[in-house]
């Protein structure tokens, strides 16, 4: 999956950002010129619109009617990768994978993942800083037996999210597990840059799930020292 | 209860704290026996080791009675008596199913921070420092042990604590430097005869050492090695060490050199020692290095370093060429309490080793600041001292 596969089902994006900028200023002048000259007023209100929808949205109907291929989603997907190498059999890191209601077992903010019926799954999860749960339903989109597993979430989603795991057989070191989740900030540019300073956080976060997938799923715990006695407590008292 | 805690550099307080409780299913609650000072702690108290909080109960040498055990521990039953490992092996990973249990991927809760430095992460240790995960230590009447099917050890019958302790930490970490450097024949050469260095001696009998030397500059430690580590003795605050091993050794040189001191290591070279204490204490290098720059130096052409002297991270000028040139290879590592323990708990019950004499000094933890000057001035004739938190016959 690369940094620019589509994510969630958005027009395609087809104009490059100089290109952009040109339709915004020419669209910018045609709807002035539409809005305060007196010749041609139609013409140039709807060929206005139209480089501005261009602008906007990075899609360009002629382009696509001409068969120029999309090019690369200007608010672009954010990636974070992980690997981690875990001391069991592929198959049975697999099996536990596929079963993703095993998931906030060990990733912290994912509160719940629920199967449904048609293959669908509902996700929960509780993003630090958000006041309230993030939730989305997500499909798989790819399984290979033993080998890879991958998921997108449906329209709707309030971020727009896939992620892709891949599992290899590493001899006597048991199995690599490989992550990659891609998503797509919300809020277009300006959510983007927020996400842009967020992604070292996410993806420490997310190497950490990844590490305490493996801490859950060899010893069946997650370490901790969390309600341990220290002199750092409140009732604690220097005899 | 009541607990030794560290609350800045040489600043030790006994506390009242709340008592420990099992947090994860392989868990149990140790009310501990005796808990001794080890060397390493020294490098904690005296400051030189990060990550240490105001608050953190020390010591990572202990044994004691089983009080609690949590619902996944299938081994131990509440009133068995168990000396535990000090270092944390979850028993699953990689490297504790290779016995490299001092390595093990998941004890160390903050492994994060401990991987930014050393590149990957290892085992936790209890009480000694949050970049080994911060566990509470032992120096406490209570202590939690994780994984407790792998870390506790049933003391055999007529085993006594005093016998048993040093099973913790100092006879497998001695144990370990011989064992992964001395092949039989070898003249080993012991820096450092502390507790480690004097079980390392012991150890390096057992492994077929055809002779041992041991370096200090403390009469009665050299004593002490002279008498259980049937060592040959140079006190290097009276003689050159280099030249004195070369003459013992037919101008040949130890075949293995062991390094029991590590980071704090003093040296008959005033010039080095200053240039090292400095460039330490303002921070310039974490680790002062003479002796092993000397182990490197002294040792035989294609010989073995072997280093359980307790290091944090960078050393300063290292005789990196020598080492190369003279094909030397370097043994080192934490001990990996669990693939030894066992063993040697068969060596004492069979009285081929005893490393009982190691405890001079037996206290209550009232004293825990007492007995730590005492250890670091070596006052007394003090070798270890250990507390007895909670008296138990």
């Amino acid at each position: 999956m690369n940094e620019n596969s589509s994510v969630g089902h958005k027009p395609a994006v087809n104009v490059s950002n100089t290109e952009r900028i040109i339709s915004a200023v020419a669209a910018g002048y045609l709807l002035y010129s539409a809005a305060t000259g007196n010749k041609a007023r139609l013409l140039k209100a709807g060929s206005g619109a139209f480089l501005l929808y261009r602008a906007l949205s990075g899609n360009c109907p002629l382009y696509s009617a001409l068969g120029k291929a999309p090019k690369p989603d200007p608010v672009k997907n954010i990636n974070v990768r992980a690997v981690v190498t875990v001391n069991k059999p592929k198959d049975e890191v697999y099996t536990f994978w596929r079963n993703l209601e095993n998931i906030p077992l060990f990733m912290k903010h994912i509160k719940s993942v629920t199967t449904m019926d048609n293959g669908h799954s509902h996700w929960e999860a509780d993003i630090p800083g958000m006041s309230s749960l993030l939730s989305w339903d997500a499909e798989i989109v790819k399984e290979e037996e033993c080998t890879l597993l991958s998921w997108n979430s449906l329209p709707g989603a309030a971020i727009d999210n896939a992620g892709k795991v891949t599992f290899a057989d590493a001899g006597e070191n048991g199995t690599e597990v490989s992550i990659i989740i891609t998503y797509r900030a919300p809020f277009g540019p300006a959510g983007e840059s927020v996400a842009r300073l967020l992604n070292p956080l996410f993806k420490n976060m997310v190497k950490e799930d990844l590490r305490n997938f493996r801490r859950y799923f060899e010893t069946g715990e997650i370490p901790t020292t969390k309600g341990q006695p220290s002199g750092r407590e409140e009732t604690a008292t220097i005899l | 209860m009541k607990a030794l805690c560290w609350n800045g550099t040489r600043k030790l307080n006994v506390e009242r704290v709340s008592d420990p409780s099992i947090l994860n299913p392989k868990d149990a609650i140790i009310r501990v026996a005796l808990s001794s000072v080890c060397g390493s702690d020294l490098h904690l108290v005296n400051g030189f080791i990060p990550t240490m909080k105001a608050g953190d109960i020390i010591g990572h040498e202990f044994n004691g009675e089983v009080v609690e055990v949590g619902p996944e521990v299938k081994k131990l039953k509440k009133g068995d008596r168990v000396v535990v490992g000090s270092v944390i092996g979850c028993g699953e990973c990689y490297h504790c199913t290779h016995d490299e249990w001092s390595l093990c991927d998941n004890s160390n809760p903050s492994a994060v921070y401990q991987e930014k430095l050393f590149g990957y992460p290892t085992a936790a240790i209890y009480g000694y420092s949050h970049l080994f995960g911060g566990y509470a230590g032992s120096h406490a009447e209570y202590i939690r042990v994780a994984y407790a099917d792998n870390g506790c050890f049933k003391i055999p019958d007529g085993i006594s604590w005093e016998q048993s302790l040093f099973a913790s930490d100092a006879l497998p970490t001695g144990y370990m430097a011989a064992d992964m450097a001395v092949k039989p024949g070898d003249i080993v050469a012991v820096w450092g005869a502390g507790g480690v260095g004097l079980m390392a001696m012991k150890s390096a009998w057992l492994k077929g050492a055809s002779r041992v030397i041991a370096i200090d500059r403390f009469d009665y430690r050299l004593a002490y090695a002279k008498q259980e580590g049937k060592a040959e003795i140079i006190n290097y605050s009276e003689v050159n060490v280099l030249e004195e091993l070369k003459e013992l050794t037919g101008g040949r040189g130890p075949d293995v050199c062991i390094d029991a001191v590590g980071m704090e290591a003093r040296s008959s070279n005033k010039l080095e020692y200053a240039y090292d204490k400095v460039k330490q204490n303002l921070r310039l290098q974490p680790d002062r290095a003479a002796v092993l720059r000397q182990a490197v130096m002294a040792c035989r052409k294609g010989g073995t370093v072997s280093v359980v002297g307790v290091y944090s991270s960078l050393v300063d000028s290292f005789p990196m060429g020598i080492l190369m040139n003279k094909a030397l290879t370097v043994k080192s590592g934490q001990m990996h309490a669990q693939k030894y323990i066992p063993h040697l708990l068969e060596l004492l019950q069979q009285g081929e080793l005893d490393p009982a004499f190691l405890l001079t000094h037996k206290w209550p933890l009232d004293a825990g600041a007492e007995g730590y000057k005492m250890f670091n001035d070596k006052a007394d004739g003090c070798m270890r001292v250990a507390f007895n938190p909670s008296v138990m016959a």
